[in-house]
């Protein structure tokens, strides 16, 4: 809400960088939906017959929001959306972590690295990139470009 | 205005292209290996061009397969992942789950 | 005294007689007169009474020239009238040709000519003067043989000319038919007058009609015009709050754009899993199978440790490798074909299978169970409470 506490252009930077993240993400799981239901399985979170519809629709809203955040169109809203979902994912990791799961992370394949702390942390960063995207990002948003001259009407 | 927008689309398209990686197709081919547990039975594993492939011992058991970085990815229809380590010696490695470590070499 | 009267009587009666004879003459003569003025007078009264009803010039032209060539018994005539206005030239004639192509300028230029010979001299309103050289009209195309031509002058602007040929009958015209004459046209000028006012009049009203026509089809256009200022006005308010709407949208978090994107995602992921090969069920198979057949802790320790059963531990191999119970041997449903081909084919299909593994979110054993029996295994079982029930009864584990 204050643009000289922060930068435009460094919200630009990080609004790129999660959308690019998201997009990413998203390939994966939208490819292999099986392999991701075992994955969201494996947190042991998800009551049993919720486990496919997420494992099917979560990395569309993923893909979506992640298009929607790098062309900068309802920068607000889809922000928050990846903000709510990086606070889950981030709460179920901590929740594994402290049950001590062996699990891999599966934020982008079925095959990541054990989750652990820095897993933690990283998603945290990620967190935070949003959060400034969410109060600070004004630079390069495609919606803008049309809806400018219309308000000059 | 125009200039940006075209730009961040162009940008964007050059992304989604490098994440859609290139299947590496000299991979494709028949492999065996033989089982550590039971040195009679062999196990093959035919990878074909299209991405598609199975595994065969009594029975033939269907996956799509992809090259990533060095590696074989077989994904099977029930949600389940193997990661085979390819050697320079046209050879894959496996390492299952409760199996243990199969050798598959390419037959010619 | 009285012979001599006696003498002259016949002389007197005589002298009497001729007096009386001069008496009867000037009264006859006086007779003669008064029946011209009478004739005059009613000549005059004939051409008002003709006159006063007609208000188009042209009409009055004709109805002059027709009576007053029938007053006179002339054969030929014609009246010419110049509106310098309307720059006008109308001619009318009888017993004669019109000459061709007489225009307003030419018209203009021959009256001019005819001042110059008119005895008077004179353009003041309401004016009849003789021409005095009637040649130049034969020179402007009238084929007329003049006995008498006269230019009249209703006021600058309106003038004209009349011209009458032979009479029928051989006398001249005498001073008094020239006197009538000019009393005529002068009385001919009034009616002119008022009908150029009527006819100024009439074009000042059809001039009122039109403008009134082309006021009523601008009322008619900016009614038109308001209506479609209205629509516009709020096809612009509608758009102009739309583009608001918009606008303040995009600063700002919107629960419609979640729902938005929830949506299209939950459609389009739903839509992409029907067509893609590597699909997955929408609800967990097991939901709608029948449970396979349980064992319960003790039991399964019994038939295990009587070596009548194999032990599957279905969770997947991380959790396995963490921990799982004794001599179990892991196969994850998603590996399920190749591990069962490489470890299990061999089983003799009548043997026992006890099978645990399940959480929340997945249950394990009954989909590794389900697809055992579907491999025609007979005797499948799914241990009660699995690892942790196992643990609870210090039964050993691996970890």
């Amino acid at each position: 809400m204050a643009p000289k506490i922060g930068n435009r252009y460094l919200a630009l930077i990080f609004r790129l960088y999660i959308g690019g993240l998201f997009i990413y993400a998203s390939i994966y799981k939208i490819n292999y939906a099986g392999e991701f239901a075992e994955t969201i399985a494996s947190y042991q979170l998800v009551p049993f017959w919720a486990v496919n519809v997420l494992a099917l629709v979560m990395p569309w809203t993923e893909l979506f929001c992640g298009l929607l955040l790098v062309a900068g169109i309802r920068t607000r809203s889809v922000a928050t959306m990846i903000a709510a979902m990086l606070g889950l994912f981030t709460l179920a990791l901590a929740i594994n972590l402290l049950r001590g799961a062996p699990i891999v992370c599966g934020c982008f394949r079925a095959t990541d690295d054990p989750i652990g702390w820095t897993t933690l942390v990283r998603d945290l960063a990620w967190l935070a990139m949003t959060v400034y995207v969410y109060f600070f990002d004004s630079a390069w948003q495609l919606e803008k470009l049309f809806l400018i001259p219309l308000e000059e009407v | 205005m125009n200039y940006r927008f075209t730009c961040t689309i162009v940008l964007f398209l050059a992304f989604l292209t490098v994440l859609a990686c290139e299947q590496s197709l000299h991979l494709a081919g028949q492999y065996e290996a033989i089982i550590p547990f039971d040195q009679d039975s062999v196990v093959t594993l035919i990878l074909k061009a299209d991405g598609k492939g199975s595994w065969n011992m009594a029975e033939a058991v269907p996956f799509q397969w992809e090259a990533r970085g060095g590696k074989v990815w077989l994904h099977t229809k029930s949600g389940g992942l193997i990661v085979g380590m390819v050697s320079e010696t046209r050879t894959i490695e496996i390492n299952l789950p409760g199996v243990g470590v199969l050798m598959f070499k390419k037959r010619e | 005294m009285k012979g001599n009267s006696r003498d002259h009587p016949h002389s007197d009666l005589e002298r009497n007689n001729v007096e009386l004879q001069h008496a009867v003459e000037k009264a006859k003569q006086i007779q003669s007169q008064l029946d011209r003025q009478v004739f005059y007078l009613k000549t005059l009264y004939d051409l008002t009474s003709e006159l006063s009803p007609i208000v188009q010039t042209e009409r009055l032209l004709e109805t002059f020239l027709l009576m007053t060539i029938g007053t006179y018994g002339i054969s030929q005539g014609f009246v010419l009238l110049l509106n310098r206005e309307t720059r006008s030239a109308q001619v009318v004639t009888r017993g004669m040709e019109k000459p061709k192509g007489l225009s307003a300028e030419a018209a203009e230029s021959l009256l001019y000519q005819s001042f110059n010979v008119s005895e008077d001299k004179s353009l003041a309103p309401m004016t009849v003067s003789r021409i005095t050289a009637p040649e130049l009209l034969l020179e402007a195309g009238f084929d007329i043989k003049i006995t008498c031509s006269l230019m009249f002058v209703i006021d600058p602007s309106l003038m004209g000319l009349v011209a009458f040929g032979t009479k029928l009958s051989p006398s001249p015209l005498s001073s008094e038919d020239e006197g009538l004459l000019f009393a005529l046209v002068s009385n001919f000028m009034v009616f002119l007058k008022t009908a150029r006012s009527f006819e100024t009049i009439q074009t000042l009203n059809a001039d009122l009609e039109r403008r009134n026509q082309e006021l009523r089809q601008t009322i008619a256009e900016l009614t038109e015009a308001r209506h479609t200022i209205t629509v516009l006005e709020k096809a612009k308010n509608h758009i102009k709050s739309l583009v608001q709407w918009q606008t303040e949208r995009i600063g700002r978090l919107s629960l419609l754009d979640v729902i938005l994107i929830l949506t299209v995602s939950i459609v389009v992921g739903l839509l992409f899993n029907i067509s893609s090969p590597n699909g997955v069920t929408l609800l967990p198979v097991s939901i709608f199978r029948q449970s396979p057949p349980v064992v319960t802790v003790l039991e399964a320790k019994r038939i295990l440790d009587e070596d009548e059963a194999v032990l599957v531990d279905a969770r997947p191999f991380e959790f396995y490798k963490e921990k799982h119970i004794k001599e179990a041997i892991n196969v994850p449903p998603s590996l399920f074909d190749i591990v069962y081909m490489m470890k299990l084919s061999n089983l003799d299909p009548q043997r026992a299978i006890v099978v645990y593994g399940r959480n929340i979110s997945r249950h394990y054993d009954e989909e590794v169970a389900h697809r055992l029996m579907q491999r025609d295994h007979q005797d499948v079982r799914v241990l009660t409470g699995g690892l942790s029930a196992w643990a609870k009864h210090g039964y050993p584990v691996e970890q």
